[in-house]
């Protein structure tokens, strides 16, 4: 009753491995940015954990007094590049040690591991109830050095969630209705060190994977075929992302059976054919090892749920902005696909400074920044089958 | 918090704790502001009530010497009527020609005095209040043993003795009626009467006592006590 409301809402900070991207809302309901930061994240930290965190221990206070962030509260989306996912299946009596088993089934890894469940729910297989569960996990010391840089720094850490999540949470806003949860969607999070294909029912996850491939391998396979460096492979790589036109005659999409019109978080379906990678063979390799991965995902998807199928497929990180590798998704899948663009939503500050890339037409790439700002609340509906 | 939230159970426990930390000393902080300002608030009390009992004691003080100096003034008032008792005293308040005045005044024709005895005996006062103390030995106490003796007034009783003559026992009535009337006299008494011849003449010889009123004054009222 004494405690005046906040006008700001916490920072969020996504630890990408491509930007470090910082976004506030502020307003009623959180709906207009305060203020927004982007920083690239130089290609020499790759996947050495010690380097990153080096550059984030300068990057992070740079970019948090760069702009005008208000508040010390801090909500962090922990890098995909070291978060572990795996699914496992356990007799629904051992549910309450489940996070347990999960951290036994990772003792393989390299570094003590932190693990957490999101629990599926209890399926028939072979004549047996089994528990369906997706493990994720995130190095321990990882941890404690990005809650001991924000700390050091003053901030009050208020909550570290994966990428994984964040990305369903970003249109959590698409499934508020009690019917939302039969839609499944396939959120295909194209990152620069690799890809995250989430499948969810509404807001519930039921399906995670995470796919070694990225906008960076792709870059890599570019310079090499083109005899360049990797800035300029990217370079190349950006100047032929889109050339998408209109909507034209697109098929329907879930949200327009429901008769309510396209969302503007997401953009058009696609329709045109694949163009073809521009004769890189490397290129459409990886491009194949990913819908490949994708395609394993639909399956084990259409194992848990046989009596549904993926209604769309949602294209978010920095590599949908490319064209060439969503058509190719999406008429590989044979599934409707389309881009989001987490931050139509929200309004933009006039005439305060933003990073660079708000200037084009979709911003995916912030789809989890915008995700850790959403209060979720917890996962109280499972899925039979 | 979600359960598949990351954020490491002992940075919550320490938030908690700092949290709880801060909480408390800021209850500390409050509780020892409300015992130093009740301190203070008792002390600030305690002062004034001092405060009071000094202005207590002062005009107690100041009191006490005003009925000292009354009492000093009731004594030197007792005193004085003491001293103007005395100095009284020493005056004749019946001077004797007065009374003789009065006497000659009062005697019936042919009533001769031939005798007349003026004589005064000192009151004495009576012995002080003899006591009994818790051992059974008698003692004689004073009204204000430590007190210096006061000055005694001296009181006398003063006795007529008339001898005298008269033609009859008819002007010895008379003549002790006419002194039972007077206001000076009390106790008048005939003490004797006989028959005598004096030059041929057979007279009525007596002899008559009495006693002045010991308050008697004649100097302000012309011989009424």
């Amino acid at each position: 009753m004494f405690m005046r409301p906040r006008r700001h809402g916490p920072i969020a900070i996504d630890f990408g491995a491509g930007s470090l991207k910082l976004v506030q809302t502020t307003g009623g309901g959180g709906r207009s940015v305060l203020a927004a930061h982007e920083q690239i994240a130089p290609g020499e930290t790759g996947d050495d954990w010690d380097a990153t965190l080096r550059w984030l221990t300068d990057a992070v206070p740079t970019a948090l007094a760069e702009s005008d962030f208000r508040g010390r509260r801090v909500l962090v989306g922990l890098p995909s590049q070291w978060t572990g996912v795996q699914h496992l299946q356990i007799d629904p009596e051992d549910l309450p040690h489940a996070e347990t088993i999960a951290a036994t089934s990772r003792s393989d890894a390299p570094d003590e591991q932190l693990t957490r469940i999101i629990h599926v729910g209890d399926f028939l297989r072979n004549d047996r109830m089994r528990s369906e569960l997706i493990s994720l996990s995130f190095p321990r010391h990882a941890i404690f050095g990005l809650v001991e840089l924000l700390h050091t720094l003053g901030y009050d850490v208020v909550d570290l969630r994966t990428q994984i999540r964040a990305a369903v949470d970003a249109f959590a806003h698409l499934h508020r209705r009690s019917d939302d949860a039969a839609v499944a969607t396939m959120y295909v999070d194209l990152g620069t060190s690799g890809t995250n294909c989430i499948v969810a029912n509404g807001t519930d996850i039921v399906c995670a994977r995470r796919i070694t491939v990225g906008t960076r391998h792709i870059d890599r396979a570019i310079a090499r075929h083109l005899g360049c460096d990797a800035e300029s492979a990217r370079d190349h790589r950006l100047a032929h992302e889109r050339s998408e036109p209109g909507p034209g005659n697109a098929p329907s999409s879930p949200s327009e059976r429901r008769g309510t019109g396209r969302p503007d978080t997401l953009e058009h379906p696609m329709l045109l054919p694949d163009p073809g990678a521009d004769g890189i063979p490397e290129w459409d390799e990886l491009l194949n090892t990913i819908v490949d991965e994708l395609r394993m995902a639909v399956r084990y998807d259409a194992g848990l749920f046989p009596d549904r199928s993926i209604d769309r497929i949602v294209f978010l990180g920095a590599g949908a902005h490319s064209d060439r590798v969503c058509r190719h998704i999406v008429q590989a899948l044979q599934l409707p696909g389309q881009r989001g663009n987490p931050l139509a939503r929200y309004e933009r500050p006039a005439g305060g400074s933003v990073p660079a890339s708000w200037n084009g037409p979709a911003l995916p790439g912030w789809a989890t920044t915008i995700g850790l700002l959403r209060c979720s609340q917890p996962r109280e509906r499972r899925h039979a089958a | 918090m979600p359960h598949d939230s990351f954020l490491p159970p002992e940075y919550v426990e320490q938030k908690r704790d700092r949290r709880t930390s801060l909480l408390a000393i800021g209850l500390f902080a409050v509780i020892v502001f409300a015992i130093a300002a009740a301190f203070l608030h008792r002390q600030d009390q305690l002062q004034r009530a001092i405060e009071r009992q000094e202005h207590a004691i002062e005009r107690t003080r100041e009191a006490g010497q005003q009925v000292a100096l009354l009492t000093n003034l009731q004594a030197s008032r007792l005193q004085m009527l003491d001293r103007a008792e005395l100095a009284a005293a020493l005056v004749e308040r019946v001077p004797r020609s007065i009374l003789m005045a009065q006497l000659i005044g009062r005697m019936p024709e042919g009533l001769a005095l031939t005798e007349f005895d003026l004589g005064s005996t000192r009151i004495r006062t009576p012995p002080s209040e003899v006591v009994v103390d818790a051992s059974g030995r008698r003692t004689a106490r004073t009204a204000a043993a430590t007190d210096p003796a006061p000055i005694e007034v001296p009181r006398y009783v003063v006795r007529l003795g008339l001898k005298g003559v008269a033609p009859t026992d008819l002007h010895v009535s008379e003549f002790l009626a006419a002194l039972n009337d007077d206001p000076l006299l009390e106790r008048v008494r005939l003490e004797s009467t006989q028959e005598d011849v004096v030059d041929r003449d057979i007279v009525r010889r007596f002899e008559i006592t009495c006693a002045l009123v010991p308050d008697a004054d004649v100097r302000t009222d012309g011989g009424t006590p």
